[in-house]
């Protein structure tokens, strides 16, 4: 019903004159009157109509007026349609005032029009104002309707913003066959795109990693069961096969149908979980270089006490064989001096006894003092060893390493080459064997320990032997290692092996270790030759010829020839010489006389103190300054040895 | 009458310097030339005793053995310097003939052996001594 809908006006009375009066009186623009003439007539009106007011007369035939008022009134529609009683009679207004349900006035007749138009003026605008307030409200109630769902839809959307960019995603789920609800960012958690996720029990599961799919869906259950809250991590499978993980937290909450509904945020943790795992390999990879580190500096530590250890022996024993060195000197030169003086038998024999102690000593200090160099320092004595004096040198440093009761045989032919190692690393070397060998002897009677040399091809053997308990496979295995130790750590350090190992790997040789439990242990040294002046085709000796004026570079160039097997001849030059190397000056030989020598044989080299000509025969001619170096000296007599003996000898490929 | 050959001896050690005078006592073409201990006096006492040869330790500390050969070499052209050590290092080696040295020797050496050397010297021989010739004099 429209504002704009008139109002309706009932009028009941069995005269129709009345009728026509009130008709007359009430009608108006925006209000319609209706006109019953009995009772009856005016209840079935009332069915059809809604009325502001309804006038009634009160005394009318058939149904009077208070009782059609009463079924008026006990109609539901009508209850509280307003009455006005039409009546003669003053009196009758007490018994009216029963009627009390609903607005009820009386108006006497005859009617004043007035009175009339003003009373039912009165409830038509109530029920106008009525309808316009019923009608205002519902408006209001619509726009707030509208406004709340704006809100919704907004706050929604925000939420919606706020689930995609944390990753998350809500549901809800009366775990049957079909999700309740998801929001959009669950199913892009899943790797859905929009709307492609039908939220089915089935496919939601799918997405649960099968490894975790029956403990998840159990304990989703049992959360739904007990009324429980919930807070897991699993893994799922996207829709394009590659794995992640979640974190779903919820709780089931009871509906109004009594069923309970699992309502839950899902959190993509993917990335956590990846970052977690990266964490642990670099924690892991860290521990592992911190450990390694550790034994690195463990070992450069024990290397470093080591080293300032042996330094420490170095430096008093280089110290001890200098000093004796000093003191043996004048012993000797003493001892020498009595030697040329007429002796009787038993006191040259004393003689003799003193020298000889004198010689062992002096031995012992020359081997205390390779013993003491620093094997770091490559240089420090060379980088040969001849083995007959070096033995000599070191034979009683070994034997007072090794213990008294102990039997030390040493086989040393004199005839053996030099070795390409330097003195005092061999030295140490053998050094450690012997050591090893004495403390593997260590309570064992009737010890023995064998040391022995020879030749095999071109390499030295030098062997270590002892009759020792002999080492296990394992301990064989493992002795060359740094560090490897069967000795308590006070003892020994485990770098004995280590270095000789080093030693000799770094001198081009090799180390071989035989050893069985119970058959002692024999350790070989290999070693290279050291190459010597390979002999000339001539059996006998080449001829040097020197003419410079300087006689000391003279007699030091002339020493270098000798050692390198030439017969060297000084004095003036003579162009018809049989030597095949020259050394000459300027003052001593014209450039001019050179071409000349060197021509007559090809094998000529001729080595010149000054500038010399321009022609170099091929490098025949080597010229070094008229005031040369020992080093410049020495590299062109060598130069020279080699060249001219290249061409005499076989050609023999390297 | 022939001429002895004329032996200085430079060290700081007196045993030493005693002991090699003793010996060389026995050699009639050897003649002993004197000790300096100290090695500033060297020079001096070389110019005033004019040897033919100058044994010269070079283990003394704080004392370039190699400057004052050079040194001697420049002031007594006829003094043959011989270096003497404890030590056979062979870069010494190289540097006591730049220096103008006539010989290294080992204070190892056998008495036979140092009086051949000197001998050698005398007769105008470089010098070695055979420990040390092995790795100086090296192979083609």
């Amino acid at each position: 019903m429209t504002a704009n809908d008139p109002i309706k006006i009932l009028v009941v009375d069995d005269l129709p004159e009345k009728l026509l009066v009130y008709s007359s009186i009430l009608e108006e623009p925006g209000q319609e009157v209706l006109a019953a003439r009995s009772a009856e007539e005016a209840l079935r009106l009332v069915l059809k109509h809604e009325f502001a007011v309804i006038l009634l007369d009160v005394n009318m035939p058939g149904m009077d007026g208070f009782e059609a008022a009463s079924i008026i009134r006990g109609r539901r529609r009508s209850a509280h349609t307003p009455i006005i009683f039409v009546t003669a009679h003053a009196d009758e207004v007490h018994a009216l005032r029963g009627y009390s349900h609903g607005a009820v006035d009386y108006i006497l007749a005859p009617v004043v029009p007035e009175i009339l138009r003003t009373k039912v003026r009165v409830f038509v605008e109530l029920l106008r104002k009525s309808r316009e307030i019923q009608r205002q409200g519902e408006a209001l109630r619509d726009l707030q309707a509208r406004e709340h769902q704006r809100q919704l839809r907004e706050t929604n959307q925000r939420l919606d913003l706020a689930l995609e960019a944390g990753r998350m995603g809500t549901c809800e789920w009366d775990l049957g066959p079909q999700l309740g609800s998801w929001s959009p960012s669950l199913a892009a958690i899943f790797g859905y795109a929009e709307g492609e996720f039908t939220g089915s029990a089935f496919d939601l599961s799918r997405c649960i990693h099968p490894q975790d799919r029956d403990w998840v869906l159990a304990t989703l259950r049992e959360a739904v069961k007990n009324g429980e809250s919930i807070r897991i991590e699993h893994r799922i499978i996207r829709r394009t096969g590659s794995e992640g993980w979640v974190e779903l937290r919820g709780r089931s909450i009871p509906q109004e149908s009594g069923l309970p509904r699992f309502v839950g945020v899902c959190m993509d943790i993917s990335e956590r979980k990846r970052a977690e795992a990266e964490l642990a390999r670099y924690r892991a990879h860290l521990e592992d270089l911190v450990r390694e580190r550790t034994a690195a500096l463990e070992a450069s530590h024990e290397q470093l006490r080591l080293s300032d250890r042996m330094a420490a022996i170095g430096t008093l024993a280089a110290g001890l064989g200098h000093d004796m060195g000093n003191l043996l000197l004048p012993m000797r030169m003493r001892l020498d001096a009595l030697a040329q003086l007429p002796l009787p038998p038993e006191a040259s024999g004393d003689l003799n006894a003193i020298a000889e102690s004198c010689e062992y000593l002096k031995r012992l200090s020359q081997g205390l003092r390779l013993f003491a160099l620093n094997p770091e320092d490559a240089r420090a004595s060379g980088s040969h060893t001849s083995l007959a004096s070096w033995w000599q040198e070191v034979a009683p440093l070994f034997r007072n390493v090794i213990r008294r009761d102990i039997q030390f045989d040493a086989h040393f032919p004199a005839d053996l080459s030099a070795v390409a190692i330097a003195p005092h690393l061999l030295t140490q070397a053998v050094y450690n064997l012997v050591q090893n060998a004495n403390d593997a002897l260590r309570n064992q009677p009737r010890g023995v320990i064998r040391i022995s040399a020879a030749r095999s091809n071109n390499k030295a053997v030098i062997e270590v032997a002892d009759n020792g308990p002999g080492m296990s496979e394992e301990v064989l295995r493992r002795c060359l290692e740094p560090f490897f130790t069967t000795k308590t750590r006070g003892i020994s350090t485990g770098l004995g092996l280590a270095l000789v190992h080093g030693a000799v790997h770094n001198a081009g040789g090799a180390i071989d270790i035989r050893s069985r439990p119970g058959e002692g242990a024999a350790f070989r040294l290999t070693l290279p030759i050291a190459e010597v002046t390979a002999p000339g085709v001539n059996s006998s000796l080449e001829t040097a010829c020197i003419a410079i004026q300087s006689a000391r570079l003279a007699a030091y160039i002339g020493s270098l020839l000798r050692s390198l097997d030439f017969d060297v001849q000084a004095g003036p030059w003579s162009g018809d010489s049989r030597a095949i190397i020259a050394v000459v000056d300027d003052v001593a030989c014209r450039s001019e006389d050179l071409p000349a020598f060197l021509s007559v044989d090809p094998r000529r080299q001729v080595i010149v103190l000054g500038s010399g000509p321009e022609n170099r025969f091929d490098g025949r001619l080597i010229c070094i300054g008229s005031q040369p170096t020992a080093a410049q000296a020495r590299a062109a007599v060598e130069a020279a040895s080699r060249q001219c003996r290249a061409d005499s000898r076989e050609e023999v490929p390297a | 009458m022939t001429t002895r050959t004329r032996v200085l001896c430079i060290d700081d050690n007196r045993l030493i310097a005693e002991a090699m005078q003793r010996r060389l006592a026995f050699e009639p073409d050897v003649a002993w030339a004197g000790w300096v201990e100290h090695a500033c006096d060297a020079l001096a006492a070389a110019l005033e005793a004019q040897p033919d040869i100058v044994m010269l330790d070079i283990d003394m500390p704080e004392h370039d053995a190699f400057e004052l050969t050079r040194d001697l070499a420049r002031r007594l052209p006829n003094a043959k310097v011989v270096m003497f050590s404890g030590h056979v290092r062979t870069e010494f080696i190289d540097r006591a003939v730049d220096a103008g040295a006539w010989g290294y020797l080992s204070k190892n050496e056998s008495m036979a052996e140092l009086l051949a050397a000197i001998r050698r010297v005398a007769a105008g021989e470089f010098v070695l001594s055979p420990d040390v010739t092995l790795e100086h004099g090296r192979h083609a």
